[in-house]
């Protein structure tokens, strides 16, 4: 294990309503550092669709799939920089030919396995971003370390409870494929759970006094070993629970 | 002061100030002559508890606005309004059944309901229209038959239909691409306590739920 520049805190959390119902939380994420000349850093996150009868399968797939086939290219080229839309589109076809083969054996349909996806690759000056769906992705950059940005708006259909997910047909064209060249010290990658909280409704960007606190903590040379463990409770605390019974997730990174 | 901070460091963070989102209900009331005397009694009454009802879970008393429109004469009796501020009017019996113009009007409310909320950036679940009548339409209403239909394709809402005493089941069955149901008698109360029960779930429905409606056997209504 290298000693890595970024600093990872992570904490996800079953919603209210579905602790009620007994049902587990449908959220899945992971993320790795990968030692190259300039570090590299890819942080993924999906939300189970809660009326898909596999969503917590369909979110780990999505992950797990996800990561594997980023971490080729990032070990063969030493670096994203090769990375482009059409990679990603491949990686999907190569997910739903996955959920075919799930629904087959199982007798469902792909449709049973859906969910979002949110991806952050970082290295270096450059950073690459993915979305199928809502929930958000927020960053600071070193030329304005104040400033938080919302990287894509969530995607969401007509309706408050409707969005977009990795098996539907139209997955590759819906696909978001955000590239920003500048040097991002901070990510914050949250599912829709957070999403009402965490993003001002109205101009669909992110509320600053939400996020400033929350990336204080990583700002440290030191960070407390169990932060995780206090985002965790933070994020299952009665403030916030009284704003959304939704599965909730939310990993913080920083490099500052 | 350092101590405090090290153990509870992510209690500052602020919370953006969003509304809930809204799911609207348009409960379309048949108030001719015939229903007078027991049956609008029995309404009044069951609107009464469909608010109480309403107002049991925080959530939904937020996020679910009703607007109440009797026919006939056709008159807006409650502009939408959130189950919170939703006074149950009394409602008196009187007049002929213009279903056709009730049907139009209440559209074009539901419509401009729609346009307001999506203007202040306030999130919509799919709204609700609830008819109920017991009588036979005395004005055209064919003409409002495509207009439904074409609501529903469109996911533009939801459209139920209920047949108090001795409607004609054939006009609602035209109008409504949901199989009508027949109340039996003027049981009000379980029904609105079925409308209650399932604008709950749908207000807590997040992203990619299937919202399941309760079970209430006599209409077989199962998901939305």
């Amino acid at each position: 294990m290298h000693s890595s520049q970024w600093k990872i805190v992570s904490a996800s959390i079953a919603g209210t309503s579905h602790v009620a119902k007994n049902s587990e939380c449908q959220d899945s994420f992971v993320w790795r550092t990968t030692e190259c000349k300039d570090e590299v850093l890819v942080v993924i996150v999906s939300d189970g669709a809660g009326s898909a009868k596999r969503a917590k399968v369909g979110a780990d797939t999505t992950c797990a799939t996800m990561m594997q086939e980023i971490q080729t290219v990032v070990e063969t080229d030493l670096g994203i920089h090769k990375i482009t839309r059409k990679h990603v589109v491949e990686w999907l076809n190569l997910l739903r030919t996955q959920f075919q083969i799930l629904a087959e054996t199982e007798k469902l349909e792909t449709g049973d396995f859906a969910c979002t996806l949110l991806a952050a690759i970082i290295q270096g000056e450059k950073g690459i971003f993915l979305q199928i769906g809502d929930g958000g992705m927020v960053y600071t950059a070193t030329e304005a370390p104040d400033e938080f940005h919302l990287v894509i708006e969530p995607q969401q259909g007509e309706y408050a409870n409707t969005t977009n997910f990795v098996t539907d047909l139209t997955a590759a064209d819906i696909l978001r494929f955000e590239v920003l060249e500048k040097r991002i010290d901070e990510i914050a990658i949250f599912t829709d759970g957070l999403q009402r909280i965490a993003l001002d409704y109205q101009t669909n960007t992110a509320h600053a006094p939400f996020f400033r606190p929350m990336l204080a903590p990583l700002r440290s040379e030191k960070v407390s070993p169990n932060l995780s463990e206090k985002l965790h409770d933070f994020l299952d605390s009665p403030k916030i629970n009284e704003r959304t019974d939704d599965d909730k997730t939310l990993i913080l990174a920083s490099r500052r | 002061m350092f101590e405090e901070d090290e153990q509870k460091p992510f209690i500052d963070a602020e919370l953006a100030e969003n509304p809930e989102p809204r799911c609207p209900c348009l409960l379309l009331l048949d108030t001719s002559g015939s229903m007078s005397g027991e049956p609008i009694r029995a309404l009044n009454a069951a609107l009464q508890s469909f608010k109480n009802e309403l107002m049991a879970d925080s959530m939904t008393a937020k996020r679910v606005e009703v607007a109440l429109l009797t026919f006939g004469p056709v008159e807006l009796v409650t502009d939408f309004v959130s189950a919170y501020n939703f006074v149950p009017p009394t409602l008196q019996a009187k007049g002929d059944t213009p279903l056709g113009k009730a049907l139009e009007v209440g559209l074009e409310v539901l419509r401009q309901r729609k346009q307001r909320l999506r203007e202040n950036g306030v999130d919509l679940y799919r709204p609700w229209i609830f008819l109920i009548t017991d009588g036979e339409p005395t004005d055209d209403w064919h003409r409002m038959i495509e207009h439904i239909k074409a609501g529903e394709e469109h996911k533009s809402f939801l459209f139920f239909a209920l047949a108090v005493n001795n409607a004609k089941l054939d006009v609602l069955k035209q109008l409504s691409v949901r199989e009508p149901m027949k109340l039996s008698g003027i049981q009000f109360r379980p029904l609105f306590r079925w409308l209650s029960d399932s604008l709950k779930a749908v207000s807590h429905s997040n992203p990619g739920d299937r919202v399941g409606l309760p079970d209430y056997k006599p209409y077989g209504w199962a998901d939305v």
